[in-house]
């Protein structure tokens, strides 16, 4: 964007010649990290819920789910210094070597990885960010459903494991609508996906190891920028962004109430 | 259930549990990662100076950010516990069963939208259309706007705690509505609203999307509500990590091992606040 005196148009100012505001990267980036998190999350989210309401003793599943409330508790930036300093080296100098080796034959595997930020190191945050908000609804549904159904579920000579299974399909509306609120959580978070993305403008990515930009992360890094655009057209493409945000993670987090209840979650709208 | 050998299902059984337990082990093991990692590094990084002077995020001290972020959660808690005390106090006593609903559902849904757009809202009307600036007041009131939600619903369940004979007695002796809430329903309420108010402000400790563009940064201490930036902790955390300087960075290390310290600290007496009413209600 250059810094160009305003063009009067019909509607105010018209912007720069040869600006151009596409958000395909934001949308793309968005929509790769929630789903990649997500991967993540709901697998892990389910095998652990059967594991710890089936097969730890109780005591011990009581503390697992306090403490995943201090870890939602911790702040967003503290989440990015960590993917900063723990996690991309570590991606960058041990996990991309073998991805590159072992899936290269995959084009978008190939490499060579120079940075350690982008989709994988986002995605990661994103899932350690909103797996204790999945777990602890999840975990509390499957708590209230299993004093009625266990004994006599197991009565019929289920294994825990297919007991588990069981109850989680009786709560199968908590479960979906708990991966709703998670996904309004990665949807919206800034500061962490900030830190890690590589912060891509004007270039989509090639492979997994390319940086990438979100909606949320590019809202907070270009905002500086958009004030010098004297056109306002720089600020007036981010606000529309900000409302698009806005809305999918409202309607999201909407659909997460409807199903899982009314819940408010510390940490929900980051 | 399928027909299967029970050795089979037996094997499924323990795989199960097993992956189960080592997931939520190694879970566990990554949370905690994240937290010895920035308490050994601040350890590392720590020089006293960083906690006794003021600086510019990446050098000199933390002071002025320490100040600043409880001066910016303080008045914001001022800010949305008016509002969401009224709100409540209207939800749970005033409005009709679907007036209540629907301004139930408004509140929720503010905690719901993500940081970044009430930075930029923020912005737009705090900072820019009422001309306050980069300030105090302005990054108070944005952050306010995110924790209404859970004052008002730690405030209506404080309500809906205080014992329904207690409310119909003091009707009895012929109080008004008014007299019932402030006397009956806030005062013996008053220990779970503060757990809700505790949890609201590290909640806002913790925040940066909706300061960067409200509060600014200030190697001092603001002098006034308006046009004056303020300093915050979160802010050093984002600024000093990426600096390719040791200093910087230990500062932003130190900057996040007090947030989180002071962010459990506040949700502990929180919990413990709420545990011990649940138990005497």
């Amino acid at each position: 964007m250059t810094n160009q005196e305003p063009v009067p148009g019909p509607f105010g100012f018209r912007a720069s010649p040869g600006a151009s505001f596409g958000a395909l990267l934001f949308l793309f980036g968005t929509a790769a990290t929630s789903a990649l998190a997500l991967a993540i999350v709901v697998p892990v989210t389910l095998i652990t819920t059967i594991a710890l309401a089936m097969h730890t003793p109780r005591h011990m599943s009581r503390a697992v789910g306090a403490s995943m409330q201090l870890f939602a508790a911790i702040p967003s930036v503290v989440y990015g210094l960590w993917g900063i300093v723990f996690l991309e080296p570590l991606l960058l100098k041990y996990v991309f070597p073998w991805t590159e080796a072992t899936l290269g034959f995959i084009p978008w595997f190939r490499g060579p990885a120079t940075s350690g930020s982008g989709l994988v190191a986002s995605s990661l945050v994103l899932a350690l960010m909103v797996l204790p908000i999945t777990s602890t609804i999840v975990l509390d549904s499957f708590r209230s459903l299993q004093s009625r159904f266990q004994a006599p579920i197991l009565s019929l000579g289920a294994t825990r494991t297919e007991a588990g299974i069981a109850i989680l399909g009786f709560a199968r509306r908590q479960v979906v609508g708990a991966v709703f609120l998670g996904l309004g959580r990665a949807l919206g978070e800034t500061m962490a996906v900030l830190m890690t993305c590589g912060g891509a403008i004007n270039m989509m990515p090639v492979d997994i190891y390319s940086p990438i930009n979100t909606m949320a992360a590019a809202l907070a890094a270009l905002l500086d920028s958009a004030f010098i655009d004297a056109s306002g057209m720089a600020l007036s493409a981010l606000a529309e962004l900000g409302l698009f945000l806005m809305i999918i993670s409202l309607a999201s987090s909407a659909a997460g109430r409807a199903l899982a209840g009314r819940i408010v979650l510390r940490g929900e709208a980051r | 259930m399928r027909a299967r050998g029970m050795g089979m299902r037996r094997l499924r059984d323990a795989l199960v549990g097993a992956a189960g337990l080592a997931i939520s082990a190694l879970l566990l093991a990554a949370l905690l990662l994240v937290l010895a990692y920035v308490f050994y590094g601040a350890a590392l990084r720590f020089e006293p100076e960083m906690l006794l002077t003021m600086g510019n995020a990446t050098s000199g001290g933390l002071l002025n950010a320490i100040v600043g972020t409880w001066l910016l959660s303080g008045l914001a808690l001022a800010i949305s516990a008016l509002l969401a005390i009224f709100v409540a106090i209207d939800i749970a006593q005033y409005a009709g069963a679907r007036v209540g609903s629907l301004l139930r559902a408004t509140v929720d849904m503010m905690a719901a939208i993500p940081a970044m757009v009430y930075g930029l809202f923020g912005y737009l009307v705090f900072v820019i259309y009422l001309g306050m600036g980069y300030s105090l007041l302005a990054g108070s009131l944005t952050l306010s706007l995110m924790m209404i939600p859970y004052l008002a619903r730690s405030t209506e369940t404080a309500m809906g705690n205080v014992p329904k004979e207690l409310v119909a007695a003091a009707y009895a002796l012929g109080a008004s509505r008014w007299q019932v809430i402030s006397r009956v329903l806030l005062r013996f309420g008053r220990p779970l609203i503060i757990s809700g108010a505790l949890l609201a402000v590290s909640i806002g400790a913790g925040e940066t999307a909706q300061l960067l563009y409200t509060a600014g940064w200030n190697p001092g201490l603001p002098t006034w509500f308006t046009k004056s930036q303020v300093g915050y902790l979160t802010y050093v955390v984002w600024a000093g990590i990426n600096q390719p300087t040791p200093y910087p960075q230990g500062l932003a290390f130190v900057a996040s091992a007090l947030l989180v310290g002071m962010i459990f600290i506040l949700l502990l007496i929180s919990k413990w606040l709420e545990g011990r009413e649940v138990r005497r209600a």
